[in-house]
């Protein structure tokens, strides 16, 4: 399908992508698209800004005022249990992800350099390749235990806030 | 808030607890299920402050697409346990809906908003009105609408489409209205 027909379709996605109302599979390539896409980003923002309206146009349903001082309660004292996660800047994450890499290039050159230099075996240059390809397959192995990894620390992360809520049934 | 502080979670609280439980209640029929929407929107908001980026949206669109996302997900969960499919009743009223909004104080910036989304829903024509309250209130996707008013699937894209063309098109005009008084 040529990337104009997919540009195509998935601005057609959009409103409902807006409105919250696409199913996981449907939802998955819009965003993908969009985060490639700065017509789709503008007009997915603008639409949001819609369904924000329209939410904040509603008749007001206010909380009765002991309701909502029992609420703040609840809320204040969940955040005091859990703090906010702490703030960590697209230069460190960016840093973590290609720190592997970066390790694995500068030990290829230590290698190649190494035998440059001194030559200690026969077939050098085929082990120094050897070695260069397992770097780069145990990197690759490290690339997918570390999604993994983030995959489990969210289940985690989603089994103590349901662990919260069980607790909070109970009180 | 990013930065961990409890009492900008108490502000905000304070400033938006009313609308989020608006829109919980809205869209859930139920005060307690919306109440827990708002803790849960809160609770959302505080962990998740670092992702907010104002050049992205406003903190108000923010809060309440965090809101419609909670509140979407129990709707689901409700369906999953009682194959439970909305009467005409819980999803057809958000013209009513806004239109009282937008009667309470005729001078505000955002009544004015709400009057113009009102009359922009009314000059909706009925079909493309239907699907966007039952996607907007009842959170139901494209087959579900498709099966619940029993059209084309590509239909009910299509309206959702031009219909939200048409609201935006509306706000965006007021927007610049608004932006145009002295």
């Amino acid at each position: 399908m040529s990337s104009h027909r997919i540009h195509a379709d998935i601005v057609e996605l959009l409103p409902a992508a807006a409105l919250g109302i696409l199913d996981r599979p449907e939802l998955e390539p819009v965003l993908a698209h969009v985060r490639s896409c700065p017509e789709c980003t503008r007009e997915l923002q603008a639409l949001r800004e819609l369904v924000g309206s329209l939410a904040l146009a509603l008749a007001t349903e206010p909380l009765e005022k002991d309701r909502a001082a029992h609420l703040r309660t609840r809320v204040m004292n969940r955040t005091r249990r859990r703090p906010a996660l702490p703030r960590v800047s697209r230069a460190i994450i960016a840093a973590e992800r290609w720190s592997g890499w970066m390790v694995a290039a500068g030990l290829a050159t230590l290698l190649l350099s190494h035998h440059a230099v001194h030559e200690p075996l026969d077939y050098g240059w085929l082990t120094a390749a050897v070695l260069g390809v397992a770097l780069v397959i145990l990197g690759l192995y490290a690339r997918l235990l570390r999604k993994r990894v983030i995959a489990l620390m969210n289940i985690l992360d989603e089994g103590a806030a349901t662990c919260d809520e069980s607790s909070r049934s109970l009180e | 808030m990013a930065a961990g502080d409890e009492s900008a979670l108490a502000t905000l609280f304070t400033q938006w607890a009313d609308r989020v439980n608006t829109v919980a209640f809205w869209m859930l029929q139920d005060h307690d299920e919306a109440e827990d929407v708002v803790e849960e929107t809160f609770w959302q908001a505080w962990r998740n402050a670092d992702q907010f980026d104002a050049r992205r949206s406003s903190g108000s669109t923010w809060l309440m697409m965090i809101a419609r996302s909670r509140a979407l997900d129990r709707l689901r969960s409700q369906r999953r346990r009682t194959d439970w499919t909305a009467s005409a009743s819980t999803t057809s009223t958000l013209r009513e809906q806004i239109a009282a909004r937008s009667s309470g104080a005729p001078d505000s910036g955002g009544s004015k908003r709400s009057a113009e989304l009102a009359r922009a829903l009314e000059e909706l024509p009925p079909d493309q009105r239907e699907v966007v309250e039952l996607a907007f209130l009842g959170g139901f996707s494209h087959s579900e609408i498709a099966a619940k008013t029993s059209q084309p699937l590509g239909t009910v894209k299509t309206r959702i489409r031009l219909a939200m063309g048409k609201l935006r098109e509306r706000l965006l005009s007021l927007r610049e209205a608004l932006d145009e008084l002295p």
